[in-house]
């Protein structure tokens, strides 16, 4: 049987993972390799426990499939898996920057292929409303950009 | 071990939210809260379209995408896409223009530049992309489509050149009927007569000759060749018969103009021989030869020379009307599509009714009795040459009517073909500059 880590979400929420699924963070790979003692709980303080679920989900996931499933499997599981955690643009988000922080590849790639769909066809402002990002951007610095860029915008009228 | 980890993440997480509350964080997380690195590696995912509104959506984004090295991916990204967008159907390195784009490196640029635009980065060079590709004419060297292009755009030229070519047939309608006029008053009534309306309509077709020179070389359509080969002709019309009368009363001064027109001839057979052999020097050759024979039965040197010259150019004159269309459809590339269409039809119809006019009539006024074989024999060959220029000329006139009415399909094909060469050459020139930019 594998062994197993327990981990501490920042809301205080603990979770169990095998190591093989935690070493798929870098992070934590390399916090594991220097710390002897892996009976201690590992606080993550900066992680919500959804996105530490997830994030156990994914990796065990991997390390299960990996030389058992095929790619067309994983891929499948992948983008169901992606679906359904970055339905909600505000978590998805929170996933991306966790999952940056902890140094998951894979998942990381993944989540930001999400955040480009989202961003695909979209004009500034649907960017800008979608996202709650203030239009700061001074009008002379528009209008250089739309100088150079008028063909663009002309094409799509 | 795992306590001091924990605070170094906090020092990490510090980076995301440095002064709101942790789980104020957690809850409500924007885009713009990421970290530049994570927004770098997020940008670095999209297309250049969406790189491009992020560009404007707000000054963090366009303060991260002023890194050049995101927008040369991109760059490069979508000109990869593009380049899949052009398919070159049938010969994709063959440039309308000669460009061959298999040479590389120093041309590249040059080729760049002759698109009216100096690459002074990755935007620039998909704005050239872009431009071929919503088929913007490329500052080519093609100055006839250019033209063509400019005349279309211009209706009172247009309209000019519709009236001067109405002009040109309806007159060289009335000289050919002026012919069949001289010739039956050759016949039937006195040759003195017949010789009236023989300058008449001779004047008529030069008049019609001199309108269509001024409108093709106004409008640019022929080139300066063709031009003085136009007003050759006419020396040759204008003046022939005059000349007959002059002759006659055997004033050699009458000659000069005629033989200038021959000796101009000569020259410019010469240059078509070498440059233009095609179409317009083997015509250019007939007009010669048979000028040649009549000046020979004009100066009555030798009957039977003059019967002898006649006789071996008549089927080469025959011959002329029937030669043109294969001819040109064979070695002109640039009218062969009109050709195609109703262009053929006409010209070999008319080749056909010339044919038939004399094929016909040489016979009856042969046997007849009233034209001497060694006069009107000798004509018949001039006859037939300016017949066959005069309906050369109409159909090079007729052609340019329909190559402006079609221009504005040729103009894209012209353009499409140039696209797909251009745009698969392009492409490589581009990330060629690039490499070395890099």
């Amino acid at each position: 049987m594998s062994e197993t880590l327990t981990l501490v979400s920042a809301d205080g929420k603990t979770l169990t993972a095998p190591k093989d699924a935690i070493m798929r963070s870098a992070m934590l790979k390399n916090l594991l390799e220097v710390a002897a003692n892996s009976d201690e709980q590992i606080p993550l303080d900066f992680v919500h426990s959804e996105d530490l679920e997830n994030i156990i989900e994914y990796c065990k996931y991997h390390v299960e499939a990996e030389g058992k499933a095929s790619e067309g499997d994983i891929s499948k599981w992948d983008g169901e898996f992606i679906n359904r955690v970055t339905q909600d643009d505000q978590k998805h988000l929170r996933l991306i920057q966790t999952t940056d922080q902890l140094q998951i590849e894979g998942l990381f790639k993944l989540l930001v292929q999400g955040i480009v769909r989202k961003l695909h066809n979209k004009t500034p402002e649907q960017i800008r409303e979608k996202w709650n990002i203030p239009d700061d951007l001074p009008k002379e610095k528009k209008d250089e950009i739309f100088n150079t860029t008028n063909w663009l915008y002309k094409k799509s009228q | 071990m795992f306590q001091s980890f924990s605070l170094n993440a906090s020092a990490v997480q510090s980076e995301y939210a440095s002064d709101s509350d942790q789980a104020d964080t957690f809850q409500t997380i924007d885009i713009e809260q990421l970290p530049d690195n994570v927004l770098r590696k997020i940008f670095s995912n999209c297309d250049y379209n969406t790189l491009v509104e992020l560009n404007v959506t707000c000054l963090r984004f366009s303060r991260i995408l002023e890194d050049e090295q995101l927008w040369t991916k991109g760059v490069l990204e979508e000109l990869e896409r593009k380049q899949s967008t052009f398919k070159p159907n049938n010969s994709p390195w063959q440039s309308p223009s000669g460009y061959n784009p298999n040479l590389r490196q120093s041309k590249d640029k040059a080729y760049l530049h002759s698109f009216g635009m100096s690459i002074k980065g990755p935007l620039a060079t998909i704005q050239i992309y872009d431009s071929i590709a919503e088929g913007e004419k490329p500052k080519s060297k093609n100055k006839n489509m250019e033209h063509v292009k400019n005349i279309c755009g211009d209706t009172i030229s247009f309209v000019f050149l519709c009236i001067g070519v109405i002009a040109a047939v309806a007159l060289c309608g009335c000289g050919l009927i002026g012919w069949g006029f001289a010739l039956s008053a050759t016949h039937y009534d006195n040759r003195f007569h017949g010789f009236d309306y023989w300058i008449l309509s001779n004047s008529l077709l030069s008049i019609a000759v001199v309108i269509i020179s001024v409108l093709l070389f106004f409008f640019k359509i022929s080139r300066w060749e063709i031009f003085l080969m136009n007003i050759a002709i006419i020396f040759l019309l204008l003046p022939s018969f005059w000349v007959d009368r002059i002759a006659k009363s055997t004033h050699w001064f009458g000659f000069i103009p005629y033989s200038l027109a021959i000796i101009g001839l000569f020259v410019f057979l010469i240059y078509l021989a070498v440059r233009e052999w095609k179409l317009f020097g083997l015509l250019a050759f007939c007009v010669f030869i048979a000028s040649a024979s009549y000046i020979l039965a004009l100066m009555k040197l030798d009957e039977i020379v003059g019967m002898l010259w006649s006789v071996l150019m008549i089927p080469f004159f025959v011959a002329i009307p029937i030669a043109i269309p294969p001819l040109v459809y064979l070695f002109d590339d640039e009218i062969k599509t009109i050709f195609d269409s109703t262009g053929q039809f006409v010209m070999i119809s008319a080749g056909l009714i010339i044919l038939a006019y004399y094929l016909v009539l040489i016979p009856i006024l042969i046997s007849d009795g009233v034209l001497p074989w060694n006069y009107h024999l000798s004509m018949i060959p001039l006859y037939l040459a300016y017949a066959a220029f005069s309906v050369f000329i109409l159909f090079k006139t007729f052609s340019r009517c329909a190559h402006q009415t079609h221009a504005i399909t040729r103009t894209i094909h012209t353009i499409d073909a140039e696209k797909q060469m251009s745009g698969a050459f392009l492409y490589d020139a581009i990330v060629n500059y690039l490499k070395e930019e890099s």
